[in-house]
């Protein structure tokens, strides 16, 4: 897109300062002018694929999904060779669940230009949502090589990481987003997810938190916020604990519970005392009823008791 | 610095990796595989492979995976009525608890799909149904089924 923004000085063509000016809506969250501005440039042109998958970004943005897709596939028809209308029209066709459509697009936008830092953000995040986590980070990794300042990519990286169970390697990815764009409520958002996947709720909700204080009204860093703020709760704790360390163990959940069923024969077998058995049987029939509970009580005491900004 | 020059001339990563099972359009709802696994163990092999076919319906699969904790079943049960001894050596506790075992082996295997679609399903916002309700059915149904099932076994082995 920053290709078809003229420098200061160029004169403006209307295409060029039609973009110009969605770009501006854009960034300001401005939709409505965007689709206006859009709606006026291509009464004028018909034939302009990029308004068209302009048009597509910006409706998908307003959850009109369908109409989005429209749009791209009218800008593909017009322009198929444009690798920021194939990379577009990739996210819109991910954003509907056609992944192994989105993925052609951003191999083709790939191998047009074979350089392009955020098409290797966009492939990577259709990668990470799939769950192919080593490919999404060599992408993520590819693009950082190409756009070592990019925070987006070492933000992105962090996520991935984090959801690899590589600690370390998040906690550095997310520092170094955070340094290349210091005010960035982002940043702040990746931070808190990856202090979320090192057990550490407390100071994940102040990063989401400081999120907020810079963009109060975006819907994922609210939803993330009450997320993190039931697991800060004394009634939830212990099950955001049990389940976090859950998914790190072989197996999960059968693991844990073919190992009750092993130790519970063995102790029949060895004839353990009564008492014992019946501590450890009812102990984990306990616990098991708690995480079942748990999720139904924080959501009571919440409401009791709301979150706090 | 990345250069064009640096990549190798057959770059893995612009090889595609997604099949037809990653794509999840029309999804409005879905159980979470892993808790059908779990509810395995008390809905029984019947209950489960209803569970996991009605899995596969809301995450649009089509697929023959959800006979798995079925024949799994089946053929563990079998024994007990041609096999005496080796049904006496292991005790019928044993037994039942050996079948519920290999269901819920079974229908982890068998969710393996409806894994990868509901990981996406749920990355796009989308939240897990409640099982409470289908579990119910799936326990009758299993009660049901498995009744039928041990009399015409019964009814096989006496002939």
């Amino acid at each position: 897109m920053d290709s078809n923004v003229p420098s200061p000085g160029q004169s403006l063509d209307p295409q060029s300062l039609s973009i110009q000016k969605v770009a501006h809506f854009m960034e300001s969250g401005r939709l409505d002018l965007a689709e206006i501005e859009l709606q006026r440039t291509l009464q004028m042109d018909p034939n302009y694929a990029m308004g068209h998958a302009l048009m597509g970004m910006v409706l998908f943005q307003q959850e009109r999904a369908s109409q989005a897709e429209d749009s791209a596939r009218t800008a593909l028809a017009l322009d198929p060779e444009d690798d920021t209308i194939l990379g577009i029209s990739g996210i819109i066709l991910a954003g509907r669940g056609k992944n192994t459509e989105a993925e052609t697009m951003f191999l083709a936008a790939l191998r047009i230009d074979p350089l392009n830092a955020s098409t290797y953000r966009s492939y990577s995040g259709l990668m990470h949502k799939t769950g192919h986590l080593d490919k999404a980070k060599r992408l993520l990794e590819r693009g950082i090589q190409i756009s070592p300042d990019d925070a987006s990519l070492h933000n992105a990286r962090a996520s991935v990481m984090g959801e690899k169970n590589e600690r370390s390697e998040s906690r550095q990815s997310s520092q170094k987003g955070s340094a290349l764009q210091p005010g960035d409520a982002y940043s702040h958002f990746v931070r808190g997810h990856t202090l979320l996947a090192d057990l550490k709720p407390f100071q994940a909700r102040a990063a989401f938190r400081e999120a907020l204080a810079i963009e109060p009204s975006d819907e994922d860093y609210i939803e993330s916020f009450h997320e993190v703020d039931l697991c800060c709760r004394a009634i939830y704790l212990p099950y955001f604990f049990f389940s976090r360390l859950l998914e790190r163990l072989p197996g999960n959940f059968i693991t844990l519970w073919v190992g009750f069923i092993v130790i519970y024969q063995v102790m029949l077998h060895m004839e353990v005392r009564d008492v014992i058995v019946g501590t450890f049987s009812a102990s984990y029939l306990s616990f098991v009823i708690y995480t079942w509970i748990a999720t139904p009580l924080v959501n009571f005491w919440v409401k009791l008791r709301p979150a706090k900004f | 610095m990345y250069r064009e020059n640096d990549a190798p001339f057959k770059d893995d990563l612009l090889e595609p990796s997604l099949t037809e099972t990653h794509n999840v359009t029309r999804v409005l709802g879905a159980f979470d595989p892993s808790s059908v696994a779990w509810a395995s163990f008390f809905v029984g092999p019947f209950g489960a492979a209803y569970l996991v076919l009605r899995n596969n319906g809301l995450l649009r699969i089509r697929d023959l995976a959800w006979l798995a904790p079925l024949v799994a079943a089946v053929v563990l049960a079998v024994p007990q009525f041609f096999d005496r001894e080796l049904y006496t050596f292991l005790q019928a506790d044993t037994w039942r608890l050996v079948v519920r075992g290999v269901t819920v082996i079974a229908t982890y295997l068998a969710t393996k799909k409806q894994r990868v679609r509901f990981r996406i399903y749920q990355v796009e916002g989308g939240l897990p149904k409640s099982l409470w309700g289908e579990g119910a059915l799936a326990f009758a149904i299993n009660i049901g089924l498995s009744i039928a099932y041990l009399m015409l076994v019964s009814a096989i082995a006496s002939i």
